[in-house]
């Protein structure tokens, strides 16, 4: 058995059932007669379970359990503040057994405390026991088998009806109560029920009534166990190695093409007409399983909000829409960084302490909602508060104090030059302007990693009534497979969809003083990047039926990039349509094959 | 209050000492490996990857049309625009305050037409030329280099 695959696919779903737990705990907190989140609280931590036995993590197992056993007996009565605070102790205490790797860490002693809250949640259970709702008791749906050849079905059912209205609630059968009374039912009949026993007690309960001959039970929920299963888990280097197949395929492909063309063999090239086409909606296909929704990055955020306002003393309302929105892969695990940077600040600089909104006529809890915008043209997600907001007045002062400008000019900045200055690295790291601008630690990182990405930060504040910052992000990803070579010492990248052929360039003739390449009936012009220089390749690039040569020295092969804009006076060189930056840190760039094919076309620079 | 002084990088190009103000720098890097662009006009020196960012890095000296020489203490000045823009200079010798009554307005030195220099600072026997980089490295006076070129230089020639 390949225990490390095993270890890698155990780390990735433990990973995932805390994060879940995390916010599930949070949800509870807020709504704690939910009990729909408890019976999902509960599942999850039985499956941590589960997991960490069949691993053989006995400490996490025990921990799981215990848990357990703690949810289970919350989940008749509500949770209390006390024990939510417990069970979010356990998820960390997990989660730090899992990411320390040390899955033999002592936790006797938070045992023992989870054995005393088990105490205190009977107690306070056996005095209310009585008063509680029928509604937040787990759910379970029965499908019962009356013995073949029973006469009396509908004596058999009622029985069955009896007994489970003994030890809970019957909320509905199927067919309806009055078709089992008139025995319209063939063997089987349905009901749903919800009761404080176990699946195992009820099902036993049942079973052992006279001509039953079996019973199916589940219990009923919104796990996305029970929504049945229409994905399954994928490593991603699975598919970043399905996407380099895909890549190395469609090179092989244009050798084939030359093959065919070199020994004009017609039949071939119609073949692979076909495989083109296939290859193309391969590689759209394996980009469109990259896509990751943004929940994945969104789910790990009311943890944090909750940690942070604890730890501050602050009182957070923490809302999330639009997870369901999807991103590449690559930019979701990018963005994480940026966002948490802003939500950070937003408990900690912008909402206001409960005590001071009281003051001044605000909720105590203040308000922060995470949200993502499907736009046309990209994804906004905003993180918005009611806090303190930044009082614009104040960072003119600041940036004068700070030396960032003069008197004179600061007072002729606008508002949009004082919400930039907010951006600058001098002024938002400087601590004394960070407390008074409510804002500030890095918002010149977050601002740099997402132009990084192409993406784009705006801040919009008011003083007292709270900031919104966004960030856009473009929806075509900059993310592209290139093909890189390399011409004089510069690696260059086009990406591989425009891609035609490969050629050695001995193929190169020379025609009116314009270097070409033969292809067939057609000529096409080859350039050189840099003007002058020879190369042992000819890159054939498309763009539509249009074809051009780059000489290139060497060819690196297919990588995937992230497109980087050029700034200044590089991004008028209308042959690149940006850069992007290497695993070793070089800079490539990247051809915009639309413009260099039309120039070719032309003519332009052909000459040798 | 009044600024008495101005805050200077002073960095060193050919023969001349030449200075921007503190203000419009972000940050001084060491030379590292820059990308050429080619196609780019010959002042670009190229692209360096500054944390992530593709940042255009500009050739002072040739942008001033000053012959090439080695320079092994070379400096990337990065300038703090909306899109920062390096300029690689010969070296970067000090950073000093200099008092604003040892600065000569450019017209006093120069004559009317001083677009890009914002003064002239005097410290003992030296003479340190203020530029304005980014009113040289702006779009708009790129555009046109030559004209660039000649103005700057006549304006630092007297």
């Amino acid at each position: 058995m390949n225990t490390r695959r095993y270890m890698e696919l155990f780390l990735e779903e433990a990973e995932e059932h805390i994060q879940n737990l995390s916010r599930l705990l949070v949800e509870v907190e807020a709504d704690p007669d939910n009990g729909e989140v408890l019976r999902e609280i509960f599942r999850s931590v039985h499956t941590l379970k589960g997991l960490a036995s069949t691993m053989g993590f006995e400490r996490i197992a025990a921990l799981a359990h215990a848990m357990e056993s703690l949810i289970e007996q919350m989940r008749s009565g509500g949770a209390q503040h006390e024990t939510v605070d417990l069970l979010f102790e356990g998820v960390d205490l997990l989660e730090e057994m899992l990411r320390s790797g040390d899955v033999d860490m002592e936790v006797d002693a938070f045992l023992e405390r989870l054995g005393e809250g088990r105490k205190a949640e009977g107690s306070r259970r056996s005095a209310f026991r009585e008063l509680l709702s029928p509604e937040i008791r787990p759910g379970y749906e029965l499908r019962v088998w009356i013995e073949e050849g029973e006469v009396l079905k509908s004596v058999r059912a009622f029985t069955v009806l009896k007994c489970l209205s003994e030890i809970g609630y019957v909320t509905s059968t199927f067919p309806e109560p009055e078709a089992l009374e008139a025995e319209r039912f063939d063997r089987s009949f349905v009901v749903r029920v919800r009761s404080e026993r176990t699946e195992d007690e009820i099902r036993d309960a049942v079973e052992t009534l006279p001509e039953i001959e079996r019973v199916e039970i589940r219990r009923l929920g919104r796990s996305v166990a029970a929504q049945g299963r229409q994905s399954i888990r994928v490593s991603t280097s699975t598919l970043d190695a399905l996407m380099n197949i895909t890549g190395e395929l469609i090179i092989n492909r244009s050798v084939l093409e030359d093959i065919a063309r070199r020994w004009g063999m017609q039949e071939l090239e119609d073949a692979l007409e076909m495989t083109r086409r296939l290859t193309s909606e391969l590689q759209y296909v394996v980009m469109q399983a990259r896509m990751v929704p943004l929940e994945y990055v969104f789910s790990r955020f009311p943890k944090m909000v909750r940690d942070v306002a604890r730890r501050e003393g602050k009182e957070v309302e923490f809302s999330v829409y639009g997870g369901e929105i999807e991103l590449d892969r690559a930019v979701i695990d990018e963005i994480i960084e940026p966002l948490v940077h802003i939500i950070r600040n937003a408990v900690s600089h912008g909402i206001e302490p409960p005590e001071e909104r009281e003051k001044l006529g605000k909720p105590r809890r203040g308000r922060i909602v995470l949200s993502a915008v499907k736009e046309r043209d990209g994804v906004v997600i905003s993180v918005e508060d009611d806090g303190r907001g930044v009082d614009l007045e104040k960072v003119r002062r600041a940036a004068v104090r700070e030396g960032l400008v003069d008197e004179g000019r600061a007072r002729t900045l606008t508002r949009e030059e004082l919400i930039e200055l907010l951006f600058t690295p001098g002024f938002s790291t400087a601590g004394r302007v960070t407390e008074l601008s409510g804002r500030g630690v890095g918002l010149d990182a977050v601002k740099s990693t997402v132009e990084a990405l192409g993406g784009h930060v705006e801040l919009d504040t008011s003083a007292g009534k709270g900031t919104r910052v966004s960030v856009r992000m473009p929806l075509t990803m900059a993310i592209l497979q290139a093909m890189l070579f390399r011409v004089n010492g510069v690696v260059c990248g086009v990406p591989v969809s425009n891609v035609w052929r490969v050629l050695e360039s001995s193929e190169v003739r020379i025609l009116h003083r314009r270097k070409v390449v033969r292809m067939g009936e057609e000529l096409i012009p080859v350039w050189s990047i840099f003007g002058e220089e020879d190369g042992r390749y000819v890159v054939v690039l498309e763009r539509g039926a249009h074809h051009t040569g780059i000489l290139a020295d060497e060819v690196l092969g297919i990588q995937e990039v992230v497109l980087k804009p050029l700034s200044g006076e590089a991004a008028r060189v209308r042959e690149f349509s940006g850069g992007t930056i290497l695993g070793n840190g070089e800079v490539a760039l990247i051809l915009d094959v639309g413009y260099v094919v039309e120039r070719g076309e032309e003519g332009w620079k052909c000459v040798s | 209050m009044e600024e008495d002084e101005l805050k200077l990088v002073v960095f060193r190009l050919g023969d001349e000492e030449y200075a921007a103000e503190v203000s419009q720098v972000r940050e001084i890097i060491r030379m590292e490996k820059i990308t050429r662009l080619p196609r780019a006009p010959d002042f670009v020196e190229g692209i360096i990857n500054l944390r992530g960012q593709l940042t255009t890095v500009i050739s002072l000296r040739r942008l001033f049309g000053l012959q090439e020489g080695s320079t092994p203490g070379a400096r990337i000045i990065v300038l703090d625009q909306e899109e920062p823009t390096g300029i690689v200079v010969d070296a970067v010798t000090e950073v000093l305050s200099l008092p604003l009554e040892n600065i000569d307005k450019p017209e006093r030195v120069f004559g009317a037409d001083t677009r890009f220099i914002k003064g002239v600072g005097k410290l003992n026997d030296r003479l340190i030329i203020i530029l304005d980089l980014s009113r040289i490295l702006s779009p708009d006076e790129l555009e046109n280099v030559s004209e660039l070129r000649d103005v700057v230089m006549q304006e630092v020639n007297g």
